[in-house]
């Protein structure tokens, strides 16, 4: 996919201005905000078992290496095989190379972010094979050629007209308006069992990896995972390296983290635990191999203030809560990972060329804070992030919004008045009085001043108050 | 340099490990385990106990209500044998797929298949299973409905969660994971000494989530295969089974 990132503002504007994009995210995000709440209510502790969430992924990073052996160890002890991928191009080029030696023609996809990350589908396309993304909304996704615009619900940004539209197009199977959505589901299940059933491979990502036992365990509500890994007589998991826990029993607690933080849900319809290849005789793929990919996470690994990153576990709840995504959803971002998370790790990814602006695309709230199951210190990075994009400017190809002049002009001129009360009050005293001049009916309007127009161009500032806040708690005071 | 050892040296520089042996041996298992133990289930130590309990039924089938999934009770094999009887009439099936679990035994679902003129298919992997997933195949590719069809699965389980309304199924002979996957319906008998009260429990009985004991593939299910992908409107049936029912007995 084209990344887009460098244009957010650009990106954020024409989703302000889609009447049926605002419309969905309002629905889906209160939704799983709601969902979330109720379900968090529930379960006692759930403040202590964030904690013990955090813990538990924290763990893994410092033992990463080790931990990536074991795992590497207990697949191969139990049957499979592990490879190794050093960034996208890899591991697609190993999925191929596994799909052309075992004579493959169809291939059978489960959602995961991780193989969006690697473009596998596009790349799998361009070597001949026929691959079909299985989860409901990544098939509409894939048949319309469009992206995901949220980690668990992908295709948020599609209305059911255009979800009708795209299989009478596409599959040239057409949905009576009464039928509805239940018939779009329908259509969708009939199609995919077919290929369900003929596919040699079935591709999937992780949620978990767990070292301790060579086991992969993927949640999912659809039960397309559950096919994919039972039907092909080849399992192929992609998964990033940040996806190993230590141990069996950590599942215990990320598994009551995961499904609540992203849905509501107390666990999901299926959770698989996918440990080896199957036995003779017993049914289910016969070859499993896993890719353990890097793609620039070894690098996110050596930075000290960013590596609390790699906890993420894809929930998406830090989506759902922050005010800019819930207005301008996922493509803004122009990436695969949108949203908070996407705004941090984005710009690790893709480099600074094309992330530098997505730092700013936050209020810095600490809402992602709050609902993040594993205590990612999402604000603190982002802050982080814009100290780097200001610290090294070559970082950005176009102007990064910190390095406009009237804007270091300007905190410039802050910084010294507010070291002089006298100054401080005769500048605030004069602006106030500009701005009183100015508005009207309450509002400030439009102001065509560097550093102010670009605030005031989306924003409502409201007319001061004839006398300053000092001013009145003079007035006020007993 | 592969890139195995390449991603490990980069990972191991920067957590300030101990260099790799060449060779790439691997670190001792227990001891690295030992090492992040601090971090994993301190709190999860309580003893689990398996018996019976009203309580734990109760909140089971209210939590399978709950995802959207039916439940019912019975007393013993026989009031189950009569309920499993009521509910293959009532939901008009023509086939069954079923897998040797115990309990499906002990009701007597072939017997009561054959009473009620139900085509049956037993989930053993064998020559019949295969041609049934052919013609299932056949029947999506040619958009026809299969020769019999195969509307419901009746099978047992591993284990079953009283807080989240989950059943606990494992891959292996005999236990039809395909088969159940791609049913219309699913029908699960759970001996009520097999429910634990939530999933930490579960974890540490070591019982259906044995650590030790892991089949190929285990799946926790939760009610009907779902999805909001489309507006957010909740549909059931998009892949798996669209119809969830348990059914405790004891």
């Amino acid at each position: 996919m084209d990344v887009t990132s460098e244009k957010f503002a650009e990106n954020a504007n024409r989703a302000l201005h889609d009447p049926g994009l605002q419309a969905a995210l309002k629905r889906a995000t209160g939704k799983f905000v709601n969902e979330r709440l109720r379900a968090v209510a529930e379960l006692p502790g759930f403040e202590a078992l964030r904690e013990q969430g955090r813990a538990i992924k924290q763990a893994a990073l410092d033992r990463l290496p080790q931990l990536l052996e074991i795992f590497e160890e207990k697949v191969i002890e139990r049957g499979g095989y592990v490879h190794w991928a050093r960034d996208a191009s890899d591991a697609n080029q190993l999925v191929i190379n596994l799909a052309r030696s075992e004579g493959v023609k169809t291939i059978v996809k489960s959602k995961s972010m991780t193989t969006e990350e690697t473009g596998l589908n596009h790349a799998l396309t361009e070597a001949g094979f026929t691959t079909v993304e299985t989860d409901l909304g990544e098939y509409i996704l894939q048949l319309d050629e469009d992206y995901p615009s949220h980690i668990i619900a992908p295709a948020v940004h599609k209305t059911k007209e255009q979800v009708a539209d795209i299989f009478e197009r596409t599959l040239k199977e057409k949905n009576p308006p009464e039928a509805g959505i239940p018939g779009l589901n329908a259509i969708a299940r009939r199609t995919l069992r077919e290929r369900f059933l003929s596919a040699e491979m079935g591709i999937t990502g992780a949620n978990f990896a767990v070292a301790e036992t060579g086991t992969i365990v993927i949640v999912e509500n659809e039960g397309n995972a559950a096919l994919a890994t039972t039907l092909p007589k080849i399992h192929v998991a992609v998964i990033g390296i940040e996806k190993i826990v230590p141990r069996f029993n950590d599942l215990a607690v990320l598994l009551k983290l995961l499904p609540r933080s992203a849905t509501g849900q107390r666990l999901t319809s299926y959770t698989n635990f996918l440990t080896g290849p199957a036995k003779e005789g017993e049914e289910g793929p016969q070859k499993l191999h896993v890719i353990l990919l890097d793609n620039g996470r070894t690098r996110i690994y050596a930075d000290d203030k960013l590596n609390g990153s790699l906890r993420c576990i894809r929930c998406g709840a830090c989506l759902n809560a922050c005010p800019v995504y819930q207005k301008t959803g996922g493509h803004a971002y122009g990436w695969v990972y949108p949203g908070p998370i996407g705004a941090v790790i984005s710009p690790q990814y893709l480099g600074m060329d094309h992330g530098h602006v997505l730092p700013y695309a936050s209020s810095l709230c600490g809402a992602c804070y709050e609902v993040c199951p594993v205590k990612i210190e999402i604000p603190h990075m982002l802050l982080e992030l814009r100290n780097r994009v200001v610290e090294k400017p070559s970082h950005a190809t176009g102007a990064p919004a910190r390095r406009n002049f009237f804007e270091a002009l300007s905190f410039k001129i802050f910084a010294i008045a507010g070291r002089f009360p006298w100054l401080w009050q005769a500048a605030t005293t004069v602006g106030r009085h500009l701005l009183r001049a100015k508005a009207s009916a309450g509002v400030v309007g439009k102001v065509s001043l560097p550093v102010l127009s670009n605030w005031t161009r989306e924003r409502d500032l409201p007319e001061p108050a004839r006398e300053s806040f000092l001013q009145q708690w003079k007035a006020r005071r007993p | 340099m592969s890139a195995r050892d390449e991603i490990l040296d980069s990972l191991g520089a920067a957590a300030s490990l101990p260099a790799r042996s060449t060779g790439g041996a691997s670190p001792h298992t227990s001891q690295v385990l030992r090492a992040v133990a601090g971090a994993s289930l301190s709190g999860f130590s309580r003893a689990v106990s398996a018996d019976y309990n009203d309580e734990q039924v109760d909140r089971f089938c209210e939590r399978v209500r709950a995802v959207k999934g039916e439940a019912e009770r019975a007393a013993d094999s026989f009031a189950a044998r009569d309920l499993v009887k009521a509910l293959l009439t009532r939901w008009g099936i023509r086939g069954v797929v079923y897998n040797a679990d115990p309990l499906v035994m002990a009701v007597g679902l072939p017997a009561l298949l054959d009473e009620l003129k139900i085509a049956a298919l037993k989930l053993d992997g064998g020559p019949a299973e295969a041609a049934w997933r052919e013609e299932l195949g056949a029947a999506a590719r040619e958009k026809r409905e299969p020769t019999v069809p195969w509307d419901l699965a009746v099978i047992g389980c591993e284990g079953a969660i009283a807080e989240s309304g989950t059943v606990i199924h494992r891959a292996g002979k005999g236990h039809g994971r395909g088969g159940w996957l791609l049913s219309q319906s699913q029908l699960v008998l759970v001996d009520a000494n097999q429910l634990v009260p939530d999933l930490e429990a579960l974890f540490v009985s070591g019982g259906a989530l044995d650590r030790d004991d892991l089949p190929r593939a285990i799946t926790a299910v939760t009610g009907p295969s779902r999805t909001a992908d489309i507006e957010q409107t909740l549909t059931v049936g998009v892949h798996g089974p669209g119809r969830f029912c348990a059914v405790v007995v004891g």
